[in-house]
């Protein structure tokens, strides 16, 4: 069997093996409660609060047995007095926060918490920001919270993601790739980062994310061409080589014995008309190579063959000293033009 | 994929999936799991007949927190393709690759990270994926961060003689100040391809401004090929000035042992101001305007805008409207965006998207094409979805085209016994 069906095979008994492990794992159970009506001390149902080590929410509340000491919870009928859905089941509550008593001790639990007779006190974010100010200022969000996929925390902070974040999310990524994965799963930066080939455009993957600033959204083939002459550079950064030739081939936009396609203006290979090829190419030679297979190999060499037409950029003799050394290492590029015997004549 | 990377990436995989058993049964704290199936129907006219692909592609991620030890982890992100129809690949009928598959120990502080496997190094003057290992160590506000391995290539070659390293030294001071100083070296076939050097800035010296810098430095071409400012200002908590100038040399991204990074030296610069408001949480605009500048005179400006109001459950409920021009008299466009999200109930989320470009130029006597899509997100329970997507486009290339597809995603995520105090979770 072919390998890469093995892979495609593997990836969706696995996906298969998540789901169900997912359906089999899930929780349930709800408690219909309140403070209000429960008074006494606190640590006399939460015994282990102040010690405890797991943020696992149920291990925090006290066990039904502690319950029964006031409720008869033999009696079957009156379960649905404090179990809520019990029939139709419900999503368990998940603890968002990297919070342990333990390690903030405070004189009682009603410094925090209000009486019982008052009913439980929310904790606000301005109760923590008097000891946490420096984890606030940079960010370290996730030293407390657990989940912190809220959509418009970004908007408060210094990264936010306003137009044009695309453009410019690297200067974060790179000094703080830390403050990206609070949010993002890693997931999030390999579905464009990843190897490409192969895969959909990342539009094709999220096309109900309408608010996203995907660069390829739509019809990006009528606009593509006009975005890479405006700034050929962002689109190196992620497409490669043969990623335009590959394309405009299955196209058939390559020229081929089977088709006559030229997009050149008038002039094209007319020195003296404004429309000359060289400034083009110069500036971007991806755009030569996207149709013409092979690039400098099966077409600039023609005229570009030592003798011919120089396509040495300005200035490139002055900085061949200082390059020597690449290039003596690496004269493929080179050997493109000129021959090993009149190359090697230039200095020995 | 050629037979060397295909069984490299195979044998990466199963060493994964290996770890992988390893940590569940080593008793991993958390452990999730997320796929997404995505049947992709469209077609791709030819000159002579519209040839119809219907892929499947396969995306699957699992990750372990905390196996054994606290700060233990692994993540594996891989995808799969299978060609139902036509064969988008003369050689196969489908594809798959692991797009990366690493195990890491983040210590509880924060100070230390090792990590090895297939992954994403992104750290000052690098931007790449690799095979290979990564650590970071700090303390007292100094760090150290380095990498090396194989280069994972975009979608080219084969990898005999390649090899990557690289590394950054940091500072930070305790407010919010950091100075850095990166370097990276990519061979490819033993032959230097890449190899840059550089320094990062950013302060925070004010809570509403934040400056940026980064210098790069190419050590094969001996100049200067990314060099970047910016200053972001917000004067009140919703309104975000932002103003940037870059400088940039192509050949330097192509990579010395590309036959076309010789012909590649025409540099540019990029000016760029942005203005973002929101009000309420209810109206945002964003407007962006950018003049690059190539070092033979030539300009190409750029302004972009776009508002949207926001109702109901926030960010699930939107309008927009969205505009670029691209000021270019012979080879310029207008774009015009406009959408909608409107959740019809409780689980079902209608999108209805729809793009004009405007040509400045005419093609094939035809200077306007049009873009819209419908699609429909029902969230089945809180892990599982499924969103219906369909669109049609015109353009001046292809005649019609029509595309189509259904994603099935399931979001998994199983949390066993405790989790110990001070982890950091991811």
């Amino acid at each position: 069997m072919n390998s890469r069906i093995k892979i495609i095979i593997g990836m969706i008994t696995l996906a298969a093996l998540i789901a169900i492990s997912g359906v089999l794992l899930a929780d349930s159970g709800a408690i219909r409660f309140s403070h209000k009506n429960h008074p006494g001390p606190c640590v006399d149902c939460h015994k282990e609060i102040l010690t405890a080590k797991t943020l696992v929410i149920k291990d925090h509340l006290p066990k039904m047995k502690t319950c029964g000491s006031c409720h008869d919870i033999e009696n079957k009928e009156q379960c649905d007095r404090c179990h809520k859905f019990l029939k139709a089941g419900y999503q368990a509550q998940e603890k968002t926060y990297n919070f342990f008593h333990y390690n903030h001790p405070k004189p009682d639990c009603v410094t925090c918490h209000g009486t019982m007779e008052s009913g439980k006190k929310r904790m606000m974010h301005k109760d923590c920001e008097e000891c946490h100010q420096d984890d606030i200022k940079k960010m370290r969000c996730i030293k407390c919270h657990r989940k912190f996929g809220t959509p418009d925390i970004e908007a408060l902070s210094g990264y936010r993601h306003s137009m044009g974040y695309v453009d410019r999310h690297g200067d974060d990524a790179r000094l703080e790739s830390r403050t990206c994965v609070q949010c993002h799963d890693a997931s999030f930066c390999y579905d464009c980062h990843a190897k490409r080939k192969g895969l959909p455009k990342i539009e094709v993957k999220f096309p109900e994310k309408l608010r996203s600033a995907f660069i390829h959204r739509g019809d990006y083939i009528t606009r593509h061409m006009y975005d890479l002459k405006q700034e050929p550079g962002k689109c190196q950064r992620c497409h490669g080589q043969t990623f335009c030739q590959d394309c405009h081939a299955r196209s058939g936009l390559t020229v081929s014995p089977k088709t006559s396609f030229s997009g050149h203006p008038a002039g094209w290979l007319d020195s003296s008309s404004p429309n000359f090829h060289s400034k083009e190419a110069r500036r971007n030679i991806f755009e030569c190579a996207s149709c013409h297979s092979g690039g400098a190999d099966s077409l600039c060499i023609k005229c570009h063959r030592e003798g011919g037409a120089d396509p040495h950029p300005p200035g490139f003799k002055g900085k061949l000293n200082s390059q020597l050394s690449t290039f003596h290492d690496n004269p493929k590029m080179c050997l493109n033009c000129h021959t090993r015997k009149r190359l090697c004549s230039y200095c020995h | 994929m050629t037979g060397k990377r295909s069984a490299s990436t195979i044998a990466c995989f199963l060493l994964a999936l290996i770890v992988f058993a390893f940590a569940a049964a080593a008793g991993a704290t958390t452990i999730a799991g997320h796929t997404t199936t995505l049947p992709y129907f469209y077609q791709e006219p030819d000159r002579n007949d519209a040839k119809s692909y219907l892929p499947i592609w396969q995306y699957s991620d699992f990750s372990a927190n905390d196996m054994g030890v606290t700060g233990l982890n692994l993540y594996l992100y891989g995808w799969g393709r299978i060609d139902t129809y036509t064969r988008m690949d003369n050689d196969s009928i489908g594809d798959g690759d692991l797009a990366a598959g690493y195990i890491e120990y983040v210590n509880p502080e924060d100070l230390v990270t090792v990590r090895a496997g297939r992954q994403y190094i992104s750290q000052g003057v690098t931007s790449s994926n690799v095979d290979g290992g990564y650590f970071m160590v700090s303390g007292w506000g100094f760090g150290l961060e380095g990498f090396g391995g194989v280069p994972v290539y975009t979608d080219y070659g084969t990898r005999a003689g390649d090899y990557c390293y690289g590394g950054r030294l940091f500072f930070r001071y305790k407010r919010y100040v950091e100075l850095s100083a990166s370097a990276d070296s990519f061979y490819e076939n033993r032959i230097p391809d890449n190899t840059h050097a550089g320094g990062e800035f950013r302060a925070w010296p004010i809570q509403q401004v934040m400056l940026d810098a980064h210098y790069y430095y190419d050590l094969i071409y001996n100049m200067p090929y990314d060099m970047k400012g910016s200053v972001r200002y917000r004067p009140i908590r919703d309104l975000q000035l932002l103003a940037s100038y870059e400088r940039l040399a192509p050949a330097s991204m192509i990579g010395k042992t590309s036959i076309f990074s010789i012909f590649t030296f025409d540099n540019y610069r990029v000016g760029t101001g942005s203005v973002s408001y929101r009000y309420k949480e209810r109206f945002e605009f964003s407007t962006a305007f950018s003049y690059v500048t190539f070092d033979d005179g030539s300009n190409a400006p750029k302004v972009d805008g776009g508002v949207a109001f926001f109702w109901g459950d926030h960010k699930q409920d939107a309008a927009g409207l969205d505009y670029r021009h691209l000021f270019d008299p012979d080879r310029g466009y207008d774009e015009t965006r406009a959408y909608v999200m409107q959740s019809l109930t409780k689980k079902l989320t209608l999108g209805l998207d729809a793009m004009t470009t405007f040509l400045s130029e005419s093609v094939n006597g035809v200077s306007t094409s049009f873009w819209g899509q419908a699609s429909l997100e029902a969230k089945i329970t809180d892990k599982f979805s499924i969103v219906g997507a369909g669109s049609i486009s015109t353009n001046p290339y292809l005649t019609k085209d029509a595309r189509g597809t259904l994603k099935i995603v399931y979001n998994g995520e199983h949390t066993f016994g405790q989790t110990p105090a001070g982890g950091v979770q991811r």
